[in-house]
């Protein structure tokens, strides 16, 4: 049984993980009966093991969530299988309504904005409205008469 | 379909109820910014129908791009659609016919393209770009030349052709049928006077000015010939003061009416009207103030007065258009609260959903005998189709003046009672009664439920003309505190189905199309679970 032990700093749910340089181990056995999921493993030839935190197993791939270093070169891993690495067509092929994405839909309300307590004012002035001037405006004076008089 | 512009840049605008005529083979497509279905694989003849109405692209355009603007620019080659890290509008529907590759300013080859009679989607990396001066696409005959088929999705309902924002420089030897019904020279015209900035066009002016047109309302008052209605200069008014108990006037008035009587009581009123010189429509003859059967002609050892009675009664006060700006262009635009303040009036509050990206103009209709008015707003917007006019009584537009101690007794009476009369008006208006509000009728619809600010009082109670006169509207907006780069942690708000595959980055999903789940994968469940709590894709 031949596993390939990783370092990655991609968080786990991201679907494809960037892997550091594979460290292929021959060497190994399982522990107990085989677990896909959360498969135990002894390896050899490893000095030191806590420097791995992911493996490749059979076409699948694991996060090695406990480590064991029993000897000099020998160690024992348990794996948790990481399902967004290992099926990621599986992943691809699913039709999903995205709630959050890379895709912004900017007239819908986004419930994770946060706005400060105040707000800013803002002005826009007409261009025209009743001048001060005594230019602009006029008097209106209405009288009692007996019709208008032309000059 | 229609020729239209949008945010400066002429585009084929298609309408939900045409897309069907210009896309006949293509009714996978759904129009909410969401590229729905398989491109790929589609024959030369589909692609026509798309940009040539079911035969090769026809129509040629070589794109002068710069810069970073190049990657932009890719993306608005075909149907598009958000790619993520590759900006806004990255994925780029292509169909050759002779092949395509980017070419630097000297037309070497710099990135090959797809191969001959191929389709796809291409999607640009900016990266790959920035240094080019030139992109070229050939799909017509040489590599110079791109096909007209441009898309892009700019608003929820609305896509078109597009032809980007770059210079386009189009073969005068060619013709276009992108549907019957438009020449060629009419998509030339179309693009050749566009205007190409990114600047958004203005909103289109109002459909409708708003108010009621007074011009051809009968005056009755005037129209009774009983009275004399002058407009005066401070001038004249100061000289009717002079002139108006000179003894020959008083008992020149006196004879007319069999007795001796005060020239003030000729007067029936006199108001100051501010910035409404020009407003008034006069008679075309100059003559004297008549004052009972006396003209003020000077024969009475008076200073003549002369001027153009008012031929109506009525005048409208025009304070223009504003713009309302789309200050966020999202959804923050429409949760700012907006209060125009009406001079003589006092403030309304406006439905954002009215103003924003629209105009609101305003005009008065005054009463130049009473001094009291309508002032109606018009909001117009073209995103929404809102077209709303509101009408809100003012009072106090004309100053009454007063030339003896009993009307300046009625002056006092008038500002008291109209002062008392607001006060149950705004006591009606706050305690949800109808008021003012049924009077307003139109208004009623966009003020805000529960308007949480009184910022004045309704000060056209006939004291107006000691406040403000000038129309603003006051824009209260949110501030965001939600930090810069949150979307490359949790994602954008987005409203979207989509294939997982076909994303680049955070998506987090509220719920799974049943159909697409394989079932023969037994940790469905485990990737679902991740799925609805977000995974990188």
């Amino acid at each position: 049984m031949t596993i390939k032990l990783y370092t990655t700093k991609s968080l786990p749910n991201v679907v494809s993980k960037t892997l550091g340089t594979a460290v292929t181990v021959t060497d190994t056995n399982l522990m107990g009966e085989y677990d896909e999921r959360n498969p135990v493993i002894r390896v050899r030839g490893v000095s030191n093991i806590d420097q791995y935190n992911y493996f490749e197993l059979d076409g699948k791939y694991y996060f090695m969530s406990t480590t064991k270093q029993s000897g000099s070169d020998v160690a024992i891993i348990e794996g948790q299988i990481d399902v967004l690495m290992s099926f990621p067509s599986v992943v691809g092929d699913l039709t999903v309504y995205i709630d959050r994405g890379p895709t912004a839909e900017p007239y819908v309300a986004d419930d994770k904005d946060t706005l400060y307590a105040y707000q800013n004012q803002d002005e826009i002035i007409f261009s025209t409205g009743f001048s001060d001037d005594v230019n602009d405006g006029l008097y209106i004076l209405m009288t009692a008469q007996n019709g208008y008089k032309t000059v | 379909m229609g020729l239209k512009y949008l945010s400066g840049v002429p585009f084929l605008h298609l309408e939900a109820g045409h897309v069907e005529d210009f896309f006949p083979l293509m009714s996978v497509w759904s129009f909410n910014r969401q590229i729905i279905g398989n491109m790929t694989g589609m024959s030369d003849s589909d692609i026509g129908h798309l940009f040539g109405n079911g035969s090769k692209p026809t129509m040629k355009v070589v794109y002068d791009l710069v810069g970073t603007d190049v990657a932009k620019n890719m993306g608005n080659l075909g149907f598009l659609k958000n790619k993520g890290t590759y900006g806004p509008y990255s994925t780029g529907m292509y169909y050759t016919s002779q092949g395509w590759e980017l070419q630097d300013a000297n037309g070497v080859p710099i990135l090959g393209g797809a191969a001959v009679g191929s389709t796809g989607i291409y999607y640009p990396n900016e990266g790959d770009f920035a240094t080019s001066q030139y992109l070229v696409m050939g799909v017509v005959d040489n590599y110079n030349h791109i096909s007209f088929g441009v898309l892009r999705g700019s608003y929820a309902d609305v896509f078109g052709m597009y032809p980007s924002n770059s210079q386009p420089v189009f073969q005068q030897d060619n013709t276009v049928s992108i549907e019957s019904g438009h020449t060629a020279s009419e998509i030339y015209s179309l693009f050749e006077d566009g205007d190409w900035s990114d600047t958004p066009d203005p909103p289109a002016p109002p459909t409708s000015e708003g108010g009621y047109d007074l011009s051809n309302r009968f005056s009755p008052v005037i129209g009774g010939n009983t009275v004399g209605v002058y407009p005066l200069l401070q001038s004249e008014v100061i000289d009717l003061g002079h002139n108006l108990w000179t003894t020959q006037l008083v008992t020149a008035i006196g004879q007319g009416v069999g007795v001796l009587t005060d020239p003030a009581d000729m007067l029936i009123s006199l108001k100051w009207f501010y910035g409404m010189k020009t407003d008034v429509a006069n008679v075309a003859s100059d003559c004297y103030v008549v004052l009972g059967n006396v003209p003020m002609d000077g024969t009475h050892s008076e200073t003549a007065i002369t001027t153009k009675p008012l031929a109506k009664e009525f005048a409208t006060h025009d304070c223009g258009t504003i713009t309302v700006p789309e200050y966020f262009q999202n959804y923050l635009d429409y949760a700012t609260k907006f209060d125009l303040f009406i001079p003589f009036h006092g403030f309304e509050s406006l439905n954002a959903s009215d103003v924003v990206g629209g105009t609101i103009s305003l005009k008065y209709n005054v009463n130049m005998l009473t001094g009291d008015g309508v002032a109606y707003v018009t909001v117009n917007n073209p995103r929404s189709s809102n077209l709303v006019v509101m009408e809100f009584q003012c009072a106090g537009i004309g100053v009454d003046i007063p030339f003896n101690a009993v009307q300046m007794g009625n002056v006092a009476t008038r500002a008291a009672t109209t002062i008392a009369g607001a006060a149950l008006v705004g006591a009606s208006m706050a305690t949800g009664g109808v008021g003012l509000l049924a009077a307003a009728g139109a208004a009623a619809n966009v003020l805000n439920d529960t308007p949480k600010v009184v910022r004045s009082d309704r000060i056209g109670v006939g004291v107006g003309y000691v406040g403000s006169m000038t129309p603003r509207l006051l824009i209260t907006r949110p501030v965001k505190a939600t930090p810069a780069g949150i979307a490359s942690v949790i994602g954008n708000k987005s409203c979207e189905v989509a294939k997982l595959s076909t994303k680049s980055g955070f998506v987090k999903a509220d719920a799974v199309k049943p159909e697409t789940i394989n079932y023969g994968c037994k940790y469905m469940d485990d990737i679902i679970n991740l799925v609805l709590n977000g995974v990188y894709m």
